[in-house]
This record gives C-alpha cells, structure tokens and sequence, in this order.
C-alpha cells in the first residue's frame, strides 16, 4: 500500500474545519471561563504571597515560578475538556466515517486536531499574559523566564493534548474521554510525587518519566534540551498510539500482537532517546544573573578537581526543594567525571545518614576516600566550597590583622562585624583567623588583610611587615580616610599612596544611599582585559557591576601600581571630610581634586624568597565599609574582596566571578491598594468575564440564526 | 466500474462477509438488498476504504483497492448509513471542507459547491447549521458532500432510513436524476426502493451473496409463480374430500379465519410462466370452482397468489425483511 506524505492543502482543510469546531463554539469559552477563573486565582494569591512574605526576595523563584507551577494543574484540569471532543464526538456523530472515507490520511486527521486544540490551549495561555503585562506596567522585569516558563506551558500544553487525543480515539463518549485523560495526566504528575513508594531506583526512573519533572526547569527560567527531547518523545508517543488507534478499524485479528509489540519497541526506543539526550544535556539559562549556571568560578575549581568527590544529597519524600537539590548536584556532576552524585532518602538511609552525621532533610554531603563534609544548604557555592576544601592539600589561611582597632571577623555586628565575609572565605575554601603582629606574622598566613583600624602602627609593626614581605608577603589593606596614617605612608612608599580625603559622587549617589556612598567601577584599561590573563586586573575586570563604597579616599599611584576601581566621571575628593560626612560641602576647584579617582589598586613587585612566593603582592581599597556584613552582599563587593584575597593567595584561576545576590531597589514590586485591587479585577473577573460573555454571545447568535 | 472478487472480511470470530463476488457496469444503478446484518454496511465500507477487506480483492472505479485506497476514495462519493454530518457547521461551509478535501483543484472549489447546492436542492439552507435542517435535508446534505468530488462511484448505504413518504419520494428521485452515467451502488432493505430506482439487485444474506439478477427478470418470476389460493367455508374434512378430487393441486399452506372462513394456499406442478404452465393454471383454478360447487361450499376467493417482491425475499431469506 503507498503511503502518503501529509499534503499541506489537505491539512489546512482539516484545520479550518478543527478551527472553526474549535473557536466557534461556546465550549472553548466556557472552559476558557474556568481557565481564566482559575489562573486569575492563582495569579492574585501567588503576588499576594510575594508581596506579602517573599518582599525583596527574586520574583522570578518566589513569583512567576509558583504562578506557573500553579498554571500547570489549570492546564491538567481544562484541557481535557478541550480534547475529549476530537475523536470521541466523531465517533458518537458518524463522522468519523467520513473523514476515514475522505482522501485524507490518520496522519493528516491527527495533525489538524492536535494543531487546532494546541492553538485553543495556548491561546487560554496567552490570555493569561494580560495579568503579566499589567504588572510590567508596574514594574518591568526580565522577559528570559517569564518567557521559558510559558514555554514548558506551551509544551505541557502540547504533551497533555496529545494524550487526550489519544484517549479520545478509545470511546465514544467524551465524559470518559475527559474523566481518563484527567487520570491519566495525573498518575504521570503522581508518579514523581509519591516517592515513598517504590524503591530509590525505581524512583529514579518514575520521576524521569513524569511529565511535571521534566517542567521544572522552565519553570526557574532554565531550557534544558533533555527536557525538550522528553516531550517531543511524549508527543510522538502519544501521536504513534492515536495513529495504532485509528489503524485498528482496517486490522484483522493478527495485527494487535505486533501492533502492540511495535508501540513497545517504539517506546523503547524514545527511552534510549531520552536517556542519550539526558546524558548530552543543554542548558539555557535565560535568568538575569544566570542564577541556575554553575559560575565560571566554580566551574574552574571543579575542572581543577585530581580526585574522586562523591555528593550525597540526603531528602525527605515530597520536598519540594528536592527538585533543585537535584539539579544542582547534576550541574555539578556534570564538569567532571571525578565527581558522582546520587540523591537518597532519609528515612529509607537512617545508617548512611547517621555515619555521615546528617541530621537535616535537603543536606548535602561530600566526601572524597577519607573525608567528609555536610553542607547544610544546596547552594552552589557552599557545595563547591566543601569540595574545594576537602581536596586542597593545604588549606591556605587568611589573617586579619587586630590590635590597632581593626574590623573583626568573628564579629557578627551589621555595621562594623566581618563574619559574611570571614564565612564566604571558608567556603572558598580558606582558614580564616585574627592574626596580631608581636613576634612577626605567623608562619601559616597566606594573606594578610588590615580592615581599617583607628590606634596607630608601631613602628617595630611595620618593621615586622616589611621583612614579611621580603619573603613574599601578601597584603589587602582596606582604609577609610584618616585612619592608620602610619599604614598609609608604608604603603605610599610601596607605590600605592591613600590620600587623605574623601571621594564623593553627588551625581550618581546611589539609590537612596547616603551622600559619601559612591559606585566605583574598573577603569576602561582593566575592563577590557581578558580574566585568563596573568595579571592583578583580574580581580575587577570581569564584576558584572559596579562596587559600593561608602565613605572612601582616593589612592595616588606611582609606576608599577595598577588601578581596580575608580570613581565616577563626575565624582570628585575632598579633603573636609567631615563636613563632607554631614552633608554640607560643595566642590572648590582650588582645594579639591577632580574625578575620575582611583580607589582601588593592586602592586606586585619580585623577590628573592621561595619560588612560590617569587613575589610580594599588596592590594589597597580606599573604604573599609564594603566589607562588611551590612554592605557586602551589595552589588560586586563580595566578589572583589573574594577575587582580591584569592589573587593574593596566588590562586588566580580560581578567581570568583560570582552572580551578585541582591541588586538594590530592583526585582522589588510595590503595589498600592489600588493597584492590587486592579490585578485582582482584571485576573479574576475581566478576562474570566470575556471569555463567559464570548461564550454567551456565540451561543445567542447562533441561536438567533438558527 | 466495480469488480469484487471473492471478498471476504470477519469480526473477530463473526464473518460479515464471505466470498462475496460481483460486478457492476459504468453508469449501472445497483441495489444492495439485504435484512440487517447481512453484511451490507461492511461490503460498502470496504468498498470506499473504510478499511481493507481480509481476504479477495476489489477494483473501483479502475483502482485496486489494495494498491492505493486512497485514490479510491477520492474517486468514490460515499453516503454513510444515517447520514453522519457535524451539526454545528452551516450546509454551505461543510461542503466547502468537503470540497476542499476531495477536489484537487481549490479555485473551482466555490464553483463546485454551488453546483452540488443547486442540484440537491439546498439553496434555501444553505447558510444554516446543519443541526437545524430536517431529517429530508440532511440526508440531501450527505447526498450532496458524496457527489462534490464529481465521484464515478456513489455509494449510498441506506438513503431513505428514517424518511417520511414523502422525503422518500424526493431521495429517490434524487437519486434518479443523477445524470452524467455515475455509477450508483446502493444499499438498502426498502424493496420499493431499490425497485424504483435500479436496474440490478443483489441481494446479501449472512454474508453471501444469494441473489444477483436485473428487477424486470425479478418482476417477470413473480407474476408467473404457480400458485393459487382458495377461500371457503368448510370443515376440514370437507375439504379433504375437495382437495382428493382436485389431483393437481396440492395443499401447501391452510389458515383459518376469525370468520369462519378457510384460506387455502395451493401449488401446481409447472411453474417457468410459460405457456403449458398458464394452461395448467386455467386447468387446476376451473376444477377447484367446479368441485367447490358440487360440494356446495362458497367460493368467496380463487385465483393465481398475488405475490412480491418481498415474498422473494421470504423465499430467498427464509424470514421476512423489516
């Protein structure tokens, strides 16, 4: 028998007739109506949470994503309703034996009804846009995962019309049609869920068959090209049973056997698909920040990795944060192939959990042959810091210099405490301790950091400084103006002069902050640098955003310093620095000194010491503020103090670039009553409403012509 | 235009049809007789693709169906039992879908569509949903989408079900205008409506074919059957005496009637309508009324059996169709 190509005229046919069956009766309306009902529930409830507990927090995981996890149990619950009809009301008119004696092809018939109840749910999906674009009104935010989140819709949509279509080719009844389809969908969704059940490897396996796993990622803003592998696969799945389906008329009896051993086969055959596509895996991070990309950083780290690393993730049945624990040991595995992963359950491992000490649902334990660390969070760079610690030979110690007044690292105080910072080193993999000078620097100190300090420097202090870095010292001095003057003037005579002034930047004063926060930024030369390069410019030439200084002095460089950071155009430096903290000071063109100033910098110079310390290394930062626990978290401050210890220590390749956390006064929505009282009409009453009134007006009008 | 050879299809353990074979002439109109279940609906659906046949072969309309079922279909109108149409669509956009489909030339789609309109008689509804048209209607609409795609074979499965006499009428004559020598296949279990509008009968019974023969051969068999009826009123054993006298006739049938009256069915030796044979019917009735009178018992009825075609049928079939 010939077998035919889909013809493009015939299809199109089809369509228009499956369109109008579709777009012009009442049905789509009516479920249009419930659709809307319920995703405008969903929308206002979702912001109402976000506002309400989520404030400040990324709207993307503490909104848009709860609103499209939500969307797909809307999407489970209407569009059955929307296929039940395709076959099953041919069959109970008769005319189905038209189409079957028409010179059409089940190819052809197939298409048309997928394509046409594909276009019904998605425009169902495009109308609840509407409620987002309100929003954007408000408050723009990035498109990426708003984007990839309905495009997993889109995709579930596809996946869920093409099994109701299957199930609609099964009976002529279309409450079974639905009723099944129903059922079916959500033994699929139930099949990741109930995790108790089956054993951990068979979960494994459930949960890689169920079509919601598979929508997680879009959901966070994340295409993974396994993903659409599975619901290509699911789809063809489905389209090759309908089509067994709708062959079934012309089988004799010999045919159900093979037919059924063909469907197998075929499923077989997507498994392994699947299984090639989850092993070469693409992932498109459409988030702002990439927040769910491993970080050049950590990246560089992993590769580094020379032994073997196993990740134990330990998880309670039914979290829902099981999901990117998962992925996160899966994006970790992935750089390397010294590091295996597995996930297990608690409560079926008391023994593994116990002999690795876990005692909290969602820890992640790694381990190498002989040691072990918990992490607590499944955070990326707790995670990599673990198995950074674990694999480094020595771990290099980081000394903060007290005695003279200094900020502390054990000091968890908002304003003056270092303790984000002391426990971001750890997790990159540093000791952390205070270190004093008398008797000379311990022998054990990699870096040495001075953050600010009000008592002055002996000079038996500097003396001890200065034969420390005649062995190759390492040295991150951070100074606010006027404090350790006896410091400043070492550190001039090394080439990096801290001027006794302050920077200010009226013009570009940040959102809200105080009159002496400035943002200082790498200058052309250091932004323009490749990151691979050999060179002190690493620690500022790849931040993604400027550094929030507060209060800061102004270096003078001689030759040989290379500049990190430096104020603003229209910034300028004064030397009232008290006035200039009150507020009151306007630029003097005698006294003060025009902008753009250099308020950070780096200078190596050689040294005859041990050959891997062949050169001293100092880096100074005009402010001390950055540092701590109140401004670290801001813009790129973590980074540039985390890349300038790093380079300090000589570890250059493992400088962090890491995706600041926090961005001020954005990803933050204010909605004023009015304005919430407006999102609610229109998600949960407007568009609803149209879609009842188009169903009533259709019906009127055809009542009219008939 | 159509050879069936030796088809044969089963329902799972259930045959609908067996080795059924026949043949129709271009521009020949056939009917398809048959009582229900007999394998009429399945022999239509193999014949327009519905689905294949599991054993023999069919050609239609030049085409072997097992070759390309396709191309039949595009060269066969096909009418559905019970006219299945999508009621929610208006007459006129249905056929256009149909039109679409079936013609391969899109531009003379609208042209075509208003010609099938105009000669099922579906101007006046054109624009109305279908769901809304009567029953004479709607089965003009399945008429009309079989004929859109200028098939050489229509195949009708039941036209007239369910119509009321006078939507018969119109159906029949419907049928009877289609000029242009279309081939016409159609199925039915009304005898009068296969009568009046076809050349040829065949007629199915549990999936053979039993008959296959021309209606004026048909009509010509009835007339001539070689049997007569007598009614009178008489005890049974004066009419053992009546019939002992009568050597030629012989008792095939004897009811009695809530009058008293006695209806007897007899037969006679000849009966190929021809001329020996009249003259024995002449011969056997005039010695049945003399007997009678002699007897003194009434003669309230005597003739030839007035028969039809459906008593064909009751032969053929050995039960009678609805």
């Amino acid at each position: 028998m010939r077998r035919r190509l889909p013809s493009p005229r015939r299809v199109s046919a089809l369509l228009r007739k499956e369109l109008h069956a579709t777009f012009a009766q009442p049905l789509l309306y009516v479920v249009g109506g419930v659709f809307l009902l319920l995703a405008g529930y969903y929308f206002y409830s979702d912001l109402g949470f976000f506002i309400t507990f989520g404030f400040g927090q990324n709207i993307f995981e503490n909104f848009f994503q709860l609103l499209f996890v939500d969307l797909r149990l809307v999407l489970l619950l209407t569009v059955p309703l929307l296929t039940m009809r395709l076959f099953a009301e041919e069959r109970k008119l008769g005319t189905i034996e038209l189409l079957f004696t028409y010179p059409l092809s089940d190819l052809e018939i197939l298409l048309a009804k997928l394509i046409a109840c594909t276009a019904a749910a998605c425009a169902l999906l495009a109308a609840t846009a509407a409620s987002l674009a309100y929003l954007y009104r408000i408050e723009p935010f990035a498109f990426g995962p708003v984007f990839t989140g309905y495009l997993g819709l889109a995709l579930l949509a596809v996946s869920f019309v093409a099994c109701g279509t299957f199930l609609s080719t099964l009976t002529d009844n279309q409450v079974v049609a639905a009723m099944s389809t129903v059922g079916t969908l959500l033994l699929l969704w139930i099949l990741s869920w109930n995790e108790a059940a089956p054993g951990i490897a068979t979960l494994g396996f459930l949960s890689r068959l169920s079509i919601f796993n598979h929508f997680e990622s879009f959901s966070r803003g994340v295409i993974e090209t396994k993903d659409l592998v599975y619901f290509g696969c699911l789809v063809a799945f489905a389209a090759a049973a309908t089509l067994a389906s709708l062959g079934s008329r012309a089988w004799p009896r010999s045919r159900l056997a093979p037919t059924v051993v063909g469907l197998l086969g075929l499923l077989v055959a997507l498994g392994i698909v699947d299984a090639l596509a989850e092993r070469h895996n693409v992932r498109f991070d459409l988030t702002p920040q990439q927040r769910y990309t491993l970080s050049p950083h950590a990246r560089r780290i992993l590769e580094k990795l020379s032994q073997p690393v196993e990740l134990i993730a330990f998880v309670r049945s039914g979290d829902p944060r099981n999901a990117s624990t998962a992925d996160l040991l899966e994006r970790v595995g992935e750089v390397s192939s010294l590091i295996k992963h597995r996930v297990v359950d608690v409560n079926r491992n008391p023994a593994l959990a116990r002999r690795y000490g876990v005692d909290a649902f969602g820890a992640i334990v790694v381990a190498t042959a002989d040691k072990h660390r918990v992490v607590g969070n499944a955070r990326e760079h707790l995670v990599v810091g673990a198995i950074l610690q674990l694999t480094r030979d020595t771990r290099k110690v980081v000394g903060f210099v007290g005695g003279h007044g200094e900020m502390d690292p054990r000091d968890a105080d908002r304003q003056r405490g270092l303790t984000t910072l002391a426990s971001g080193l750890r997790d990159d993999g540093f000791d952390v301790r205070a270190v004093t000078l008398d008797g000379g620097v311990p022998d054990d100190v990699s870096v040495l950091v001075v953050a600010g300090g009000t008592s002055p420097w002996s000079d038996g202090e500097l003396a001890l400084l200065d034969e420390w870095m005649e062995r190759g010292g390492r040295l991150l001095a951070l100074l606010d103006p006027r404090q350790a003057p006896e410091l400043a003037g070492w550190l001039a005579r090394r080439g990096i002069a801290p001027a006794p002034n302050v920077v200010l930047d009226p013009e570009n004063r940040l959102y809200g902050g105080e009159g002496v926060s400035i943002e200082a930024g790498p200058p052309a030369e250091i932004a323009a640098l490749d990151a691979e390069q050999p060179s002190s410019g690493v620690i500022t030439s790849e931040l993604s955003q400027g550094v929030l200084l507060s209060t800061a002095r102004a270096l003078e460089l001689s030759s040989g310093a290379v500049p990190l950071l430096q104020s603003g155009a229209e910034s300028w430096a004064t030397t009232a620095i008290g006035r200039a903290e009150s507020g009151d000071v306007e630029y003097d063109e005698v006294s003060d000194t025009r902008g753009p100033l250099v308020v950070a910098a780096a200078r190596e110079w050689p040294v005859a010491a041990a050959p891997d310390r062949a050169a001293a290394r100092v880096v100074v930062i005009g402010d001390v503020d950055l540092a701590t626990n109140r401004f670290i978290e801001f813009l790129s401050n973590r980074p540039v103090l985390h890349n300038a210890i790093t380079w300090l220590a000589g570890e250059e390749a493992l400088i962090a670039l890491r995706p600041e956390r926090k961005k001020m006064g954005r990803e933050q929505l204010f909605l004023s009553a009015g304005q919430a009282r407006t999102a609610l009409l229109l998600a949960t009453v407007a568009l609803p409403g149209m879609s009842l009134l188009a169903a009533l007006a259709l019906y009127l009008w055809r009542r009219a012509v008939a | 235009m159509i050879e069936v050879d030796a088809l044969s299809k089963s329902y799972g353990p259930i045959p609908a049809l067996r080795e059924v074979s026949f043949q129709v002439a271009a521009g020949e109109i056939v009917g398809l007789l048959g009582p229900n279940g007999s394998g009429k609906t399945t022999l239509l659906r193999i014949l327009t693709g519905f689905f294949p046949a599991d054993a023999g072969s069919a050609r239609v309309a030049g085409v072997r169906l097992s070759d390309d079922p396709f191309e039949v279909r595009r060269r066969v109108g096909y009418l559905p039992e019970q006219s299945p149409l999508y009621p929610e669509v208006s007459v006129r956009r249905f056929l256009r879908f149909a039109a679409d489909v079936k013609l391969g030339d899109p531009e003379r789609r609208d042209e075509r569509v208003a010609a099938v309109i105009a000669e099922c008689g579906l101007a006046a509804v054109q624009k109305r949903r279908i769901g809304t048209l009567s029953k004479g209607y709607r089965q003009r609409v399945g008429i009309a989408q079989a004929l859109i795609g200028r098939p050489q074979v229509l195949v009708l499965d039941e036209p007239t079900a369910g119509l009321d006499p006078a939507q018969v009428l119109e159906v029949r004559q419907l049928i009877a205008a289609l000029g242009g020598g279309t081939t016409v296949l159609l199925s039915s279990h009304v005898l009068a409506d296969v009568a009046s509008v076809c050349d040829r009968v065949l007629m199915l019974h549990l999936g053979r074919l039993v008959l296959a023969e021309r209606i004026d051969t048909l009509r010509r068999q009835v007339r001539s059957s070689g049997e007569l009826v007598l009614r009178t009123r008489a005890s049974d054993e004066q009419l053992e005496r009546l019939l002992s006298r009568v050597a030629e006739a012989e008792e095939t049938r004897r009811d009695r009637a809530s009058d008293g009256s006695v209806l007897l069915h007899l037969s006679h030796p000849a009966r190929d309508g021809d001329e020996a044979s009249r003259r024995t019917a002449e011969r056997v009735t005039s010695a049945l009324a003399r007997a009678c009178v002699e007897a003194g018992l009434p003669v309230l009825e005597l003739g030839p059996r007035s028969r039809t075609l459906e008593d064909l049928f009751v032969d053929l079939l050995g039960e009678r169709p609805q």
